[in-house]
């Protein structure tokens, strides 16, 4: 009998529920409540780099390679994303400092970098966006 | 079975588990990466009639056909990473258990080693195990959902083709 | 058996049905869409809530921006600005009926400004080079020299023919100062007509807003601070359904060795009047406006004029506000925005 639900298929249901759990445990021990943030890097507007963002995870550092020995680092922590280092000549992307929240960004216009945090739509208190 | 009959059929049914995998991306996605598994009808099908090997060859050529008619290359890698993994644990099932597993059993547990793959491709293409965590609760409990009815219509699809004359098999 | 075996095939059916159902249901769902790109010398970034089109509108957008782009621009060899400035002195050119729209919109503001606004600095920009890769200090008599072309006057403008001629050899024009409105303008009217409701535009500074944000709520902008060194702070917040704000200030752009040896500011707004970056006294202007180009305009003619007489201006004009920051860190705001507007930074003063 092909159609009758047998012991085995118990197991199958009990396999799926323990990894229900385990899936919400370990949202839960991430403290990733929802935060579904990534990071994205893009070089002249194609995405070269993203990842997740998570309580609890590692800094995350690496290089972002603009072409001809052009660099910047990106640093990104739970707490925040930051350009560390860079040798474009304004620097302005590392002094520019630290973002937190979706829809901020890091510009490094002579590398024609862009660090972002994405993510579902986010009500902060903070401001949306700078008219500089 | 001669081998050229059996070929044609297994022809066939790649052909129509990548006509339903191809189906299946025209369907909108309720969640990302929530699917249907359609095209796991027929690995279901393939390792009733044919065996494991066979299987798997069908799973194989159907995630690499199908990824390059509509997808690229990661939706390659995640293919080939479900497929392969959901296959085993059917085949395994399958072949060894039978008698203690109903099919909508084994389609079940298919579908859901079939999200881990993805997942474990997930978690290593962007580099964080925090993924497989946040999408395995809402993947397992919707594969437990198409698993039942993918398991039901493949069951419905041997059954009819053990009665068929024309369709004579040996069992792998 | 036969029956249940049609209630299977029934609950299968119904089950893909509604899987199918689902899809489209979630086809309409609005999410938020942000494309960054790199045009009109700035970064551009474009925040939209829109449904499965999203990328389709992104793109209309952007293709529009780099049209604006192609036209405008002082860098690109064939663009409409640089033929004109080619042809100064020689004969009049036929340039897009949006270069012609825009050119038109600066006389407008240069003749409101009695000349403070003036799109003919472009011998000065160049002569000083300070968004160019080495800019340098001119002699005084270099820029006396330059300063006799600087006149909006000897633009002439053909409305029928779309052409436009600059009367002295060596004349300039540079949209710089306008062009950046006008495109976010454009993004803005393109996201409309596309049924896009709540969008952000970010045009180097230049802030759209449409809509208010999908909560209801208006944006939150803020406001440069200054004094920050390059650093992403905000002294201020502005909140605003609909509009444009822009800032205008002489932290964005300046001789950076010279700043660092003199402690001296050689910004990138200059006085038409003198040939020197603007001296009034203010280190920053923003100006809130239903259009952007009109904020963009306004912004570097209240920076220039000073907060007094700025703000004169601004009063008289309907539906737009301005504010003004002195290098002492105070805050003069026209009347409409003096209650609206939320300083964050207990280091300036908004002044009664």
């Amino acid at each position: 009998m092909r159609f009758k639900v047998k012991i085995g298929d118990l197991l199958v249901y009990l396999l799926a529920a323990v990894l229900v759990a385990v899936g919400l445990m370990g949202m839960y021990a991430m403290g990733a409540h929802g935060t579904g943030k990534s990071v994205v890097v893009e070089l002249d507007g194609k995405e070269v780099y993203s990842c997740h963002i998570y309580e609890g995870m590692a800094p995350v550092e690496f290089r972002v390679d603009a072409g001809n020995g052009r660099y910047n680092v990106v640093l990104v922590t739970y707490e925040e994303v930051k350009i560390k280092e860079a040798n474009c000549p304004d620097q302005v992307c590392v002094k520019s400092g630290a973002i937190r929240h979706v829809g901020q960004a890091i510009v490094c216009l002579p590398h024609r970098v862009v660090v972002k945090i994405k993510g579902s739509y986010e009500d902060t208190n903070d401001v949306d966006d700078i008219a500089f | 079975m001669n081998k050229v009959r059996k070929m044609v059929m297994l022809a066939l049914i790649t052909s129509q588990a990548l006509v339903l995998h191809l189906i299946e991306g025209l369907i909108p996605v309720v969640a990302p990466g929530i699917k249907l598994g359609l095209a796991n009808i027929m690995t279901l099908v393939t390792l009733a009639f044919f065996g494991f090997k066979e299987a798997l060859i069908v799973v194989i050529v159907r995630s690499v056909l199908g990824s390059l008619l509509s997808g690229s290359v990661t939706a390659m890698l995640y293919s080939l990473a479900g497929g392969i993994l959901s296959c085993l644990v059917m085949g395994w099932l399958y072949f060894k258990w039978r008698a203690y597993f109903s099919m909508m059993g084994i389609s079940t547990a298919g579908a859901i080693f079939h999200n881990i793959g993805q997942l474990l491709v997930a978690s290593w293409v962007f580099g964080t195990i925090g993924i497989l965590f946040t999408y395995l609760p809402v993947l397992t409990i919707a594969a437990v959902g198409t698993g039942f009815f993918v398991g039901l219509a493949s069951g419905y699809i041997i059954k009819y083709l053990e009665q068929q004359k024309w369709f004579r098999w040996e069992r792998g | 058996m036969k029956r249940y075996q049609r209630i299977c095939a029934l609950s299968i059916a119904i089950f893909l049905l509604a899987a199918v159902l689902q899809g489209c249901a979630r086809a309409t769902g609005v999410r938020e869409y942000s494309e960054d790109i790199f045009a009109l010398n700035t970064w551009v970034n474009i925040r939209i809530y829109a449904g499965k089109n999203g990328p389709d509108i992104l793109d209309k957008a952007i293709k529009r921006i780099e049209e604006i782009e192609s036209r405008m621009s002082v860098t690109i060899q064939d663009s409409d600005v640089s033929r004109i400035n080619s042809s100064a002195g020689k004969q009049p050119v036929k340039v897009h009926d949006d270069t012609f729209e825009v050119i038109k919109k600066a006389l407008k503001y240069a003749e409101m400004s009695n000349g403070v606004f003036d799109i003919t600095i472009y011998p000065i920009v160049k002569l000083w080079g300070i968004t160019s890769e080495h800019p340098r200090m001119p002699t005084d008599a270099e820029i006396q020299d330059k300063l006799k072309l600087v006149d909006y006057r000897n633009v002439v403008l053909d409305e029928k023919g779309k052409t436009v001629y600059l009367k002295e050899p060596g004349m300039g024009i540079d949209l710089g100062a306008i062009a950046k409105g006008y495109a976010a303008d454009e993004v803005a009217r393109i996201l409309k007509e596309e049924g896009v409701v709540h969008a952000l535009i970010n045009m180097g500074g230049n802030v759209v807003a449409m809509g208010g944000k999908p909560n209801g709520k208006p944006w939150r902008i803020g406001i440069q601070d200054p004094r920050a060194d390059g650093v992403q702070r905000h002294i201020a917040i502005i909140e605003i359904m609909d509009g444009s704000v822009v800032s205008s200030g002489d932290y964005e752009r300046y001789i950076v060795d010279v700043y660092k040896r003199t402690g001296k500011r050689y910004h990138h707004i200059f006085d038409p009047s003198t040939g020197y970056p603007a001296n009034s006294g203010l280190m920053a202007t923003t100006v809130v406006a239903p259009y952007s180009i009109d904020a963009d305009a306004l912004s570097t003619t209240v920076f220039i004029m000073g907060a007094e007489k700025g703000l004169e201006i601004v009063e008289g004009l309907e539906g737009i506000d301005a504010l003004a920051i002195t290098l002492d860190k105070k805050i003069y705001a026209s009347k409409g925005l003096k209650e609206k507007l939320i300083v964050t930074d207990k280091e300036y003063e908004l002044q009664p």
